[in-house]
C-alpha cells in the first residue's frame, strides 16, 4: 500500500519539476501566438510556408511577409495590418 | 574497497561497456564520427552521475525505511527517464547544435542500459556514498573513454581500404570484439 503513495509521490515531484523547466526555458514568444490568431488558420500553404504557425514565425522575423496568404483578406487583413502597423510605432 | 580503486577499476579493468557489456546500443550507433561520440559520452556521464547520485539518495532514505525496496527497479526508471528529459530540455535551449546531431540517440539513453545498470550496481554492491560517486563517476568516465576511442578507430578505418564484405558495421563489430579482448587481459 506504502509502496503506491511512494510511487506517486515520486512521479508525481519529476513531472512537476519537467513541467516547471520546460516552461521556463522554452518561453513562447507571445506576439507569435497573437499573429497566429489573426491569420486565417487554414494550413494551407500557399504562402510558401507548410503551415501558419511557420508563416507567423516568419511574419515575426519579416512583417511585410504577412501578404504572401493568400486567403487573408478584407477585414482580417486589415486587423492584421493595424496588428503590425502599432509593433511599428513601438 | 577505497573510492580511489573503485574508480580506477570501473575506468579501466571494469570498464562497463567492454567488460561488462552494457550500453553496446548507442556505442555501435553514435559513434560513427568523433565527435558524435564524444557528445554521446559526455551526456551518458552526466545522466549516470546525477541519476546515480538520486536514487542512491531515495534507495537509502526512502525506500528502505518504508521497507520498499521490491520497487527500486521502477524507481530508478523513471528517475533515469526524467534526467533524460531534462537534458533534452537543456541541450534544446543551450546547444542546439548539438541536439540536432545526437537526434534520437539523445531521448533513447533513457533506454541504455549502462545507466540502470550502474544504478543497480550501486545498490547491489553495498556502497557507501563516497564509493557509489568514484564508482559512477569512474564507469561512465570509462564509457566516455571507450567510446571515443572507439570512434576514432572507426573514423581511421573509413579511409582504409576494406573488403567489401567487411566494410561499415562488421569491422566495427571486430573492433569491438579486439578491444574488449584487450580489456579483459586476453591479449
Ligand atoms: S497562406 Fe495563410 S492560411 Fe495558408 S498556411 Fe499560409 S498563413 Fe496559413
Amino acid at each position: 500500500m506504502i509502496g503506491i503513495f511512494i510511487l506517486t509521490a515520486l512521479a508525481f515531484v519529476l513531472s512537476f519539476v519537467l513541467v516547471v523547466v520546460d516552461a521556463r526555458l522554452n518561453k513562447v514568444d507571445g506576439r507569435l501566438r497573437e499573429i497566429e490568431s489573426l491569420l486565417p488558420g487554414y494550413n494551407c500553404g500557399s504562402c510558401g510556408f507548410s503551415w501558419c504557425r511557420a508563416m507567423s514565425e516568419e511574419i515575426l522575423k519579416n512583417k511585410d511577409i504577412y501578404i504572401k496568404c493568400r486567403p487573408l483578406r478584407g477585414k482580417a487583413k486589415k486587423e492584421m495590418e493595424d496588428y503590425l502597423g502599432i509593433e511599428e510605432v513601438k | 574497497m577505497s573510492p580511489i580503486s573503485i574508480f580506477v577499476t570501473s575506468v579501466l579493468a571494469q570498464n562497463i561497456i567492454l567488460t561488462k557489456f552494457l550500453g553496446i546500443c548507442p556505442f555501435i550507433g553514435a559513434s560513427n564520427k568523433e565527435k558524435n561520440a564524444f557528445h554521446m559520452g559526455l551526456s551518458v556521464m552526466l545522466v549516470i552521475t546525477l541519476s546515480s547520485i538520486i536514487t542512491y539518495v531515495i534507495y537509502h532514505f526512502v525506500l528502505v525505511p518504508t521497507n520498499t525496496t521490491y520497487l527500486r527497479t521502477t524507481m530508478f526508471v523513471l528517475v533515469i527517464a526524467s534526467m533524460v528529459q531534462l537534458m533534452e530540455l537543456f541541450l534544446k535551449k543551450y546547444l542546439p547544435g548539438i541536439h540536432k546531431t545526437m537526434g534520437l540517440y539523445l531521448p533513447l539513453i533513457a533506454t541504455n542500459c549502462a545507466v540502470l545498470g550502474v544504478t543497480l550496481l550501486n545498490i547491489n554492491n553495498d556502497f557507501n556514498f563516497l564509493q557509489m560517486l568514484a564508482f559512477s563517476v569512474g564507469s561512465s568516465l570509462g564509457y566516455l573513454l571507450i567510446i571515443y576511442i572507439f570512434a576514432t578507430i572507426r573514423e581511421r578505418l573509413e579511409t582504409s581500404d576494406i573488403s567489401k564484405s567487411f566494410d561499415g558495421i562488421p569491422i566495427a563489430l571486430l573492433t569491438a570484439a579486439i578491444m574488449s579482448l584487450v580489456f579483459v587481459r586476453y591479449l
